[in-house]
């Protein structure tokens, strides 16, 4: 299946949005996924944090579904996705850089491993922007 | 010459301790399976008003005249039945199901089935050997998780090495065999009768709706093992042998040599392993595996060991949790789960629901520690084995909230003073009596009238594959699905007799309320009761509507169900006449609901089905629900996402539904002229007798 990716370049999170990027959001704000597996169901999934949403996100191929006439997906919808990105999480930018992805493609399979990827880079600079300072070149570690 | 039957059917009463036998020759008009389980329990089951855990209640073990023979996907499948101890807010007559190798052996041992009675006053097990049947003290086996317990009744029968020959005769034809012995049995969950309770057998061949593992558990009985050395007599072995090879065509197995894939939908057509590697490690080696005699083998073994022979929701309770906790990958952890939910002997559509509402109502801030359901249930571990563990500890031993969700979701509910309350937001997700939505009712209405105007979720794909999973998986990757709405409802309006209606496919707002919805509904609970539950035709590969490997798409269905049942039996069956039996069973299904306390008004979904449409929001969501509508004439697939239920236009369909089946529409009763017309004149008398005949 051809997917679509965009080049998106997002800048440093401040830490207040690192911090609440990577936090866990309350029942009321959950964002609710749809897990599908043939034979198995299709059943909503509550998600609370950024991390799980990426985490939650697949589809398989289409040919692997005809052949074993099975597969699962983690099915968000995008624009769903993006309002909660921005009213629930306050990033806009993030929120934005995802619906630019999804108006790259034209179906879920092409748009959710590309917004799966930006997620996942943007918990990356959370973690990053989170981290511990690393001890600069030439300095001491412990003076 | 006949074959398919071995003539009797075992009776056991663990009060008395007495061994008889049934006479198949009596019930043989219901074919097998469900329909002779469901006359049996008619005749036995004097008071069809008592609970589950009633010594009165009687359990059928079925066998088909097909179990054991050649017969593609039907010949390891048996069918249970009693009254079920997981029903809301009545305990109704039900059914459940498994696969393996049970079914084959207990008619290589000469019995077309097990009815058992009674309660024993100690806990014991049943051994039955060709014609040699004991009740045997479960001292030693009693408190042993599903696995042990098999692998110590295997110790006990085979009493030497496994894979020795076992003589089961002291003659020299008396019958010997290198297998092991085939065990049912329920684990703890079972043995503290909770009602979320299953049977299993061998690995991941699990009865799991209707909680027939605490009735196990309430008679006492842990376990029933059986070793045949007999055979299945075929009427006409030629036939059984060409029909065999006849259907290879519709398989991937038929075409080695030109191999396209299977096609959506083609349920019998697809690869093996199918129902279970998707859910496992990608890293980790499996190899297919499968029931008696099946050509499909849907299921795995992993290198790992753990989890063994499980398939779809076995995996499906937990897999997500993983992914969330692991980066998106499915590792050891849902193997480990699953292993220990087989072991525990648990239900995992029940668990399944468990941990959706427990993991809502945590974040609610009404389940954890010192909360209004105050429990140590580690949630930060939630995705891991670790909690699965701590979960199942807790129901199994009814500690902590287990004490409660030990007598299924809906009782703890009703006892949290949460049943109204959740089931209207839908974070409690029981579509009807207490079964967890396994598909939507608002969009899949078929699958969510069948379990509705039944006892159970029916857990039937006969149209789900059909008309949700091969549009709906196509339109999420951008292709077209495999054949067009208006050939869909073509094929359906050849295969789908005695109704033959084009419009039976048209899940569109005014469709899913009409007489062709009726007419669909109604032919699967015939086709179903029939061909799937008393031949025992497996549902993951059985009907066979569509299939891509077909001349022009056609599948089997029609032709292939009588041409097996014909070539075992000696019958001459049409495919029609098995729908008629099909309506004869659910019929008298119907009258022992109905006698259960059973009312048109108690037949409504749970709220959120009324007032929760799934519309695009970041706390509900958006469903791919793609499926075949017909809007002025013309057929398309088409998203039919967001839709609630209209109560009014469900009970003006209940009454088009009930006028089509020849029922009082005012109760929901059938008529003596139903009954009469179907040879259940004696179902009527009773009714009648009762108050509760139709008119």
């Amino acid at each position: 299946m051809e997917t679509t990716r965009t080049a998106t370049v997002l800048s440093e999170p401040t830490p207040e949005t690192a911090a609440r990027l990577l936090g866990s959001v309350s029942f009321e704000q959950r964002l609710v996924g749809l897990k599908m597996a043939a034979m198995g169901g299709a059943n909503p999934l509550d998600l609370h944090t950024l991390a799980e949403v990426a985490s939650f996100i697949h589809i398989g191929d289409y040919e692997t579904a005809m052949r074993d006439n099975h597969a699962t997906v983690g099915y968000i919808d995008p624009s769903a996705l993006a309002r909660w990105v921005s009213e629930v999480l306050k990033d806009e930018e993030l929120a934005t850089a995802i619906l630019e992805r999804q108006a790259a493609g034209e179906f879920y399979g092409s748009v959710a491993m590309p917004i799966k990827e930006l997620l996942l880079e943007r918990i990356e600079q959370c973690r990053e922007v989170l981290a511990p300072a690393e001890p600069g070149p030439g300095r001491p570690a412990d003076d | 010459m006949t074959g398919g039957y071995t003539g009797k059917i075992l009776r056991i009463d663990l009060t008395t301790k007495a061994v008889s036998t049934i006479d198949t020759a009596k019930y043989e008009q219901y074919g097998g399976g469900h329909g002779i389980g469901s006359a049996i329990f008619w005749d036995l089951c004097k008071d069809k008003t008592i609970k589950a855990f009633d010594p009165a209640n009687v359990l059928t073990i079925m066998t088909s005249p097909l179990s054991g023979t050649l017969a593609p996907a039907v010949a390891g499948r048996t069918e249970l039945q009693g009254i079920g101890a997981q029903g809301y807010p009545v305990e109704w007559f039900t059914r459940s199901n498994f696969g393996g190798r049970f079914s084959g052996h207990l008619k290589y041992a000469g019995w077309d089935g097990v009815v058992i009675e009674g309660k024993s006053d100690k806990p014991v097990w049943i051994d039955i050997r060709n014609e040699k049947v004991e009740i045997v003290s479960a001292d030693g086996i009693w408190g042993l998780d599903t696995t042990e317990a098999q692998e110590e009744i295997w110790r006990r029968v085979e009493g030497s090495q496994v894979g020795d020959w076992n003589a089961l005769g002291s003659a020299r034809d008396g019958g010997r065999t290198t297998q092991r012995p085939a065990v049912l049995t329920m684990g703890h969950a079972g043995e503290t009768m909770s009602r979320m309770a299953a049977l299993l057998h061998d690995s991941g061949n699990g009865a799991g709706q209707g909680a027939f593992g605490a009735v196990f558990g309430s008679k006492n009985l842990k376990a029933i093992s059986v070793l045949g050395t007999g055979g299945v007599t075929i009427a006409d072995p030629k036939a059984l042998m060409d029909a065999r090879m006849w259907s290879m065509q519709y398989a991937v197995a038929g075409h080695e040599k030109d191999f396209i894939p299977a096609g959506i939908g083609s349920m019998f057509a697809a690869n093996p392993g199918s129902g279970a590697k998707a859910y496992g490690p990608s890293e980790q080696p499996a190899v297919p595996m499968g029931c008696l005699g099946c050509h499909k083998d849907c299921r795995v073994r992993w290198k790992s060991g753990a989890s063994n022979g499980s398939s779809c929701v076995d995996y499906f309770f937990y897999n997500s949790y993983d992914a969330a906790k692991h980066g998106g990958k499915q590792t050891q952890a849902i193997l480990d789960s699953t292993e220990m939910l087989q072991r525990a002997g648990l239900n995992s559509f029940q668990m399944e629901g468990a941990i959706l509402w427990l993991n809502a109502l945590n974040k609610l801030g009404i389940v954890g520690p010192g909360k209004q359901l105050d429990t140590d249930l580690p949630f930060d571990q939630l995705g891991e084995s670790s909690f699965v563990k701590a979960l199942i500890d807790k129901i199994v031993n009814k500690k902590d909230i287990g004490a409660d969700l030990h007598e299924g979701l809906a009782l703890a509910a009703v006892k949290w003073g949460r049943y109204d309350e959740d089931t209207k937001s839908g974070i409690l997700p029981l579509q009807t009596w207490n079964y967890p939505q396994h598909y939507d009712a608002r969009t899949e209405v078929e699958w969510g009238y069948g379990s509705l105007l039944g006892d159970r979720d029916i857990n039937e794909h006969d149209f789900n594959t059909l008309v949700f999973w091969s549009p709906s998986i196509a339109a999420l990757s951008g292709v077209q699905p495999p054949i067009t709405a208006e050939e869909l409802s073509a094929i359906m309006a050849e295969k789908l007799s005695p109704y033959n209606d084009p419009m039976m496919m048209d899940y569109s707002d005014e469709g899913i309320y009409s007489e062709a919805m009726a007419k669909l509904v109604a032919w699967h609970r015939h086709y179903t009761r029939f061909y799937k539950q008393s031949l025992a035709y497996c549902d993951w590969a059985w009907s066979d509507l569509y299939n891509q490997y077909g001349p022009k798409g056609r599948g089997m269905t029609g032709e292939g169900e009588p041409k097996f049942f014909n070539a075992v039996t000696g019958k001459k069956l049409t495919f029609a006449e098995g729908m008629e039996i099909g309506r004869k069973i659910w019929n008298l299904d119907r009258a022992i609901w109905i006698l259960q306390g059973r009312t048109r008004d108690m037949e409504v979904f749970t709220d959120y089905n009324y007032d929760v449409g799934a519309v695009p929001g970041f706390t509900t969501y958006e469903m791919p629900y793609v499926m075949p509508v017909n809007e002025n004439g013309v057929w398309s697939y088409k998203s039919v996402a967001g839709r609630k239920l209209d109560r009014q236009k469900v009970e003006d369909w209940k009454t088009l539904f009930f006028k089509l089946e020849g029922w009082d529409v005012k109760t929901g009763w059938p008529t003596r002229a139903t009954l009469s017309e179907l040879g259940l004149g004696f179902v009527a008398d009773e009714l009648e007798k009762q108050k509760k005949l139709g008119s």
